[in-house]
């Protein structure tokens, strides 16, 4: 339930397909992932899950498993 | 198709994407080029070879934030007033030489250039103000600079974003998380608002500026219904809510003062109204401030119907306010094309709402804007006059007309480019240009630009006419522009004026006058005025159509009525 959610705010944040968000895909390997884009799925993560995430973490996420990996230290469990 | 430049300094390409979704929005087909970040920006601008050079857009937008400016901005205050002063004339020194550059080059683009935020932090604290070291003033003073070196331009607008930062709270303006990671210097919840705010030069660019407000009475203009509670009791005055009425009223005589055409229309017994208009202690508008006046039981949207065709203006040149939302919801649905607008349930917000219209900018404000208002009540008077006359002649005889026609000058130009920019239904081409194209070709030898002022007995209506014409090289003269005002129609001076360029040309080495009628959704009663001036059919295009008047044709000059006094200055002769 969680990891649907949380792959569909990347689908729409960065407007790819479902196939490409794979554990190792990583910040600005992919020109869809750019800062701003990493914006918008920040802005997407947080109204999907109810959260407000700190500025460490959104630095941190710099890649799929770490998007999970600081999502479940916001009590969210996959 | 209206292409349009963004550069900034700063990442801005989610606005880019709003922008462009509210110009589809309004039906203005757009092609957004946009370069972000200091060095792209200056870059674009300054070297020739790129792509903003090579494809010069019709607007170009220029947002340049004072961090990417002066990136020590911290530091300012401190530094002792020689380096400060030489800093702020550096910077700005800068800024114009690469504006002034690009702008010089492409006459042609229009330069939207945002101010500078005044930072709401400085490092002196409570003293920022007590010296002339503050950063405040320091950035004032930058802004004031800006403002003051382009305010005679007629190409170059700063828009005030400091402004529109206030308006909406600088603190609501900044999202620190996007600023620090990525750039992002305006919070996402303003990007809508900012586009609006750029889509007012668009829309005057494109001539789709709002020249009439058509206003409701009861519950409008004044609180309750004149008709039950009785003069004494409407709320009009100092007291509230009457306040709020009174502040209304303040604020639509400020727009009849800078020229917005006011009427009425509003279901009522005339009986009720007009003392009110005459004798209320606390009534600001009077009856002498409404071009047209429909106080009666008929539907709504046929009065608007009506007072457009009274005005000779079209009815999506109008805006409406009204308190009912039934009449608002009908006049939305019949007629689509003006701006209704349903005045707030609280009325404390009644206004915010007035004032946060956009519809009525203009690009330029001249002299004909001021006496705009008062020409219409002159042209009530010339209608009424008309129809003591058995025939046009008689009529126009007793208007004791002068025409006083201008070879372009720097004096017409700005009124001459709000004509092509307003003129819908005499205009026989439907071409609208900004000031700095028509500079362009007032410098050309190939053009020759005239406009038409008009003055009778009733009044001066001001300059109400322009032709464009270019020579080209199979020596003909082509009207590439010939309009006149809805305002000075049934005067017949539409055929003066032409006859007056027609007795010119004959000094221009041409052997032909080409007229062309380029229909648009408006003009269609302009669709003979050639044929029916001596020209001759040419060539017939899927929107336009050619006529010629070979000079040969002539036997002599056109001689004017005797009725009609004119005036010819040639600004350089004199």
């Amino acid at each position: 339930m969680s990891n649907k959610k949380m792959i569909t705010c990347f689908v729409e944040a960065l407007g790819i397909s479902e196939e490409d968000v794979v554990n190792t895909l990583e910040y600005n390997s992919i020109p869809q992932w750019d800062s701003v884009a990493h914006m918008q799925l920040i802005a997407a993560l947080e109204e999907a899950f109810d959260i407000m995430l700190d500025t460490d973490d959104i630095i941190d996420m710099s890649s799929v498993a770490k998007a999970r990996q600081i999502l479940q230290k916001y009590d969210i469990g996959f | 198709m209206i292409s349009i430049g963004i550069v900034s300094s700063f990442t801005i390409s989610p606005f880019v994407k709003k922008f462009k979704d509210l110009c589809a929005n309004e039906k203005i087909e757009t092609n957004v080029f946009h370069a972000t970040s200091y060095s792209l920006a200056t870059d674009e601008l300054l070297n020739e070879k790129s792509e903003l050079h090579s494809f010069p857009p019709r607007i170009l937008i220029i947002m340049i934030d004072l961090k990417s400016l002066i990136p020590d901005l911290w530091e300012c205050p401190n530094k002792n007033s020689q380096d400060r002063s030489d800093l702020i004339f550096e910077k700005s020194e800068f800024l114009f030489h690469m504006i002034s550059y690009y702008a010089n080059k492409h006459p042609g683009t229009m330069i939207i250039m945002n101010n500078f935020e005044v930072p709401v932090y400085t490092p002196l604290g409570i003293l920022d103000n007590k010296d002339d070291k503050g950063l405040s003033h320091f950035v004032r003073s930058l802004n004031q600079q800006l403002e003051t070196h382009f305010k005679q331009s007629n190409q170059i607008f700063i828009y005030d974003f400091d402004r529109f930062l206030c308006w909406h709270g600088k603190k609501n303006t900044f999202d620190s998380r996007l600023y620090y990671i990525a750039d992002m210097k305006l919070h996402q919840a303003l990007y809508s608002d900012l586009s609006r705010e750029y889509m007012v030069y668009i829309k005057c660019l494109i001539g789709k500026s709002k020249k009439c407000l058509v206003l409701d009475l009861d519950n409008t203009l004044w609180g309750g219904i004149v008709g039950e509670v009785g003069f004494d009791h409407i709320q009009l005055g100092p007291k509230p809510p009457g306040n709020v009425f009174l502040e209304v009223q303040r604020l639509i005589l400020a727009w009849y003062q800078r020229g917005i055409i006011l009427a009425i229309n509003s279901r009522n017994n005339p009986e009720d109204i007009y003392p009110v208009f005459r004798k209320h202690p606390h009534m600001i508008l009077k009856e002498h401030h409404f071009s047209a006046i429909r106080i009666n039981w008929n539907d709504k949207s046929e009065n608007l119907v009506e007072i457009a065709h009274e005005l000779n203006i079209s009815t999506d040149s109008m805006v409406f306010i009204d308190d009912d939302p039934y009449q608002c919801t009908l006049i939305r649905s019949v007629l689509p094309e003006i701006v209704t607008l349903q005045r707030p349930e609280d009325i404390s917000l009644y206004p915010e709402m007035i004032m946060t219209i956009k519809e009525f900018n203009t690009l330029q404000l001249t002299n004909e804007d001021i006496i705009r208002s008062q020409s219409y009540v002159n042209e009530r008077q010339r209608k009424t006059l008309k129809q003591t006359y058995k025939n046009q002649t008689d009529f126009l005889r007793s208007l004791d007309m002068e025409l006083i026609i201008r070879k372009s000058s720097s004096y017409t130009l700005p009124r001459m480019a709000q004509l092509t920019q307003r003129t819908n239904q005499f205009n026989l081409t439907g071409i609208r240009y900004s000031v700095s194209e028509l500079e362009a070709l007032h410098q050309s030898q190939r053009f020759k630009l005239f406009s038409v002022q008009v003055k009778d007995k009733l009044g001066d209506s001001g300059i109400v006419g322009a032709a464009i014409i270019e020579i080209n090289k199979t020596m003909d003269a082509v009207l590439n522009s010939f309009l006149l005002s809805c305002r000075a129609l049934g005067r017949n001076i539409e055929q003066f004026f032409l006859q007056f360029i027609i007795n010119q040309s004959v000094n221009w080495d041409i052997e032909r006058v080409i007229g062309i009628y380029q229909s648009t959704d408006k003009n269609m009663q302009t669709r003979s005025f050639f044929s029916d001036n001596g020209f001759k059919f040419l060539m017939k295009n899927v929107h336009s159509t050619q006529w010629a008047l070979p000079l040969s044709d002539l036997y002599s000059n056109y001689s004017f009525p005797d009725y009609i006094r004119l005036t010819y200055i040639d600004e350089k002769n004199t």
